[in-house]
């Protein structure tokens, strides 16, 4: 599977906090995106799951242009995200938070889903199955019963990461996933994230954090100010004198 | 399963509970509490549920009512014919409205809700060919099932009892299929229900739907019972109230919607005696209720089980 990104750019007002963005990454991988605060990285997220209309350019996946469309129907296509900041229905439990994630797979309406009606039930029961798969692999079956608002912080990325997987996604967007997690819990996340490409999900990370991402990461894209500065893969970005730049401030001569 | 087992103890009492019911006021009552829940569910699944507020519920209660009214006084139909309208007008009604209107949200939904429920009650008043205008309509049949009429107070008891406990079993049902899920997570993250692919655009303007085709049923109900209707039932103040009613029972819970549309139904009548002073009581009640506990009602029940469920831990 081929995404391409093409010419991106977004202004808000005076503001350009995309621009001119162009590469593409083939799945199933791990590909990186990365950057100093500000540099345009939720809005390219953003921009990739429908919730930004791009100024100029599009982003075709499989060919097909994705950007544009309205989130719900981004996800239609196979796209899941997770968010920066946690956004779970806390009084609901853990299993029934990951179960929205398999929404579109249940199907049905009102009416055949309150008097579950032949179709709805076989629907609710099979995506019932796959998610508590979900929930073990996630190891948060145990917990599945707990309201989610109960959770640590560590916990609620694996359930909005749970809840994006039961939407069944061939490109899954994770947003700052390691932010705020200790360092046992960010090795554990890694550790699942590297088992994802094997089930044929192209993972695009965002980070702040660019430890995190060099071990995972097969392919690195990094942006300033709104634009590409580099692309490649971990080695040649740690080098990179532009990449240094951008992080470290410009070195005075 | 054990919301299943408090619900048939209620069963049961509603059936038994006239055998030491003696007034036909007390059947009066029980009928507007039930009528009462009914509109009060509706708003929990909208507001509580679903996370949009409306201040225009009466308006659609109104229209079920006058839809009753209308379809058998005026052009002769059947009663059942009257409620099925009374359902399907304001709903539909519901849906062509909620689809522009609820992209709104917070303050603002709850202002444009208000102008929404003043825009029909006008219509009541000034509709005079159709509504009769404050004069209203008079001589509107009770709902007949084979023998069955509504108009006696028992058999209306039992027939609105009916209707408010089907209509509880199949919201609480409701809130536990992938529909409740996608309505409870649109509530708290719109964000998030969009990137799981709910549409919620339409998933509000069809929530908005059911909960004033519920609001229809409980007007085509109250009209067929009384036998009259008049602008004046059809105020701001009643979505108010249904609002209050919702808040003192607890928004998240439907169990607390319910309780507080009885409330909101017999406390009049218990504080009679004070007259128009009676805004004092439900006023206070609501501001103590609030500020000790938002949850409501039911926000208090939840804290006296996880105190018991502290101190049973404690002594095992």
């Amino acid at each position: 599977m081929k995404i391409e990104i093409d010419d991106i750019g977004v202004r808000f007002g005076g503001l350009w906090a995309n621009r001119g963005i162009s590469f593409r990454f083939e799945g199933p991988s791990i590909t990186a995106v990365i950057g100093p605060n500000g540099a345009g990285k939720s809005t390219l997220f953003n921009v990739m799951t429908g919730f930004l209309t791009p100024t100029t350019g599009e982003i075709r996946l499989r060919g097909e242009r994705i950007s544009g469309l309205a989130p719900e129907k981004v996800a239609g296509r196979r796209v899941g995200r997770t968010f920066q900041i946690p956004e779970i229905c806390h009084e609901m439990s853990v299993r029934d938070n990951v179960l929205v994630g398999a929404h579109r797979h249940i199907g049905g309406n009102l009416f055949s889903q309150v008097l579950n009606l032949g179709a709805s039930a076989t629907a609710e029961r099979e995506a019932g199955e796959r998610v508590d798969a979900i929930l073990r692999d996630t190891r948060l079956y145990d917990l599945r019963d707990r309201p989610a608002g109960t959770l640590p912080l560590g916990r609620v990325r694996l359930l909005e990461i749970a809840r994006a997987l039961a939407s069944q996604p061939e490109l899954l967007l994770l947003d700052e996933a390691a932010s705020g997690l200790n360092s046992q819990e960010s090795a554990d996340l890694a550790a699942f994230i590297r088992t994802l490409p094997s089930q044929g999900i192209s993972v695009l990370l965002i980070e702040h954090n660019v430890g995190f991402v060099m071990e995972l990461a097969s392919t690195i894209a990094v942006l300033d100010h709104g634009q590409l500065i580099a692309i490649g893969a971990p080695d040649a970005i740690r080098n990179n004198e532009a990449v240094i730049t951008a992080y470290l401030g410009k070195r005075k001569s | 399963m054990r919301q299943i087992h408090v619900l048939m103890v209620l069963i049961l009492a509603w059936l038994l509970a006239p055998l030491m019911i003696h007034t036909g006021g007390t059947f009066n009552l029980f009928i507007f509490a039930f009528i009462n829940l009914i509109l009060v569910l509706g708003l929990s699944l909208l507001f509580g549920y679903a996370g949009q507020i409306s201040l225009g519920q009466a308006g659609f209660y109104g229209i079920g009512a006058y839809m009753a009214a209308i379809f058998t006084v005026r052009s002769g139909l059947p009663p059942l014919v009257g409620l099925v309208a009374a359902i399907i007008v304001p709903a539909a009604l519901g849906y062509v409205i909620g689809r522009p209107v609820l992209r709104l949200r917070g303050y603002y939904l709850a202002m444009v809700t208000a102008a929404l429920g003043l825009i029909l009650h006008t219509v009541f008043v000034e509709w005079v060919d159709m509504t009769g205008g404050y004069s209203g309509i008079t001589g509107i049949p009770a709902l007949t099932i084979g023998p069955l009429s509504a108009r006696s107070p028992v058999t209306m008891y039992y027939l609105s009892g009916a209707i408010g406990f089907i209509v509880m079993l199949l919201a609480l049902r409701l809130v536990d299929t992938a529909y409740g899920r996608a309505m409870r997570t649109m509530r708290e993250s719109e964000m998030a229900a969009r990137s799981c692919g709910i549409p919620t655009a339409r998933l509000k303007a069809e929530v908005f739907a059911l909960s004033a085709g519920l609001s229809g049923l409980a007007g085509a109900l109250y009209a067929q019972y009384v036998g009259f209707v008049s602008p004046e039932s059809f105020t701001i103040d009643t979505s108010i109230n249904l609002l209050l009613a919702l808040a003192v029972g607890g928004v998240g819970s439907l169990w607390g919607a319910a309780f507080g549309a009885f409330l909101l139904t017999f406390m009049p009548e218990w504080f009679h005696q004070l007259q128009n002073a009676y805004g004092l009581v439900l006023g206070a009640l609501v501001v103590v209720m609030l500020t000790l506990e938002p949850r409501g009602f039911w926000g208090i029940l939840l804290r006296l089980r996880d105190a018991l469920a502290g101190r049973r831990a404690k002594t095992a």
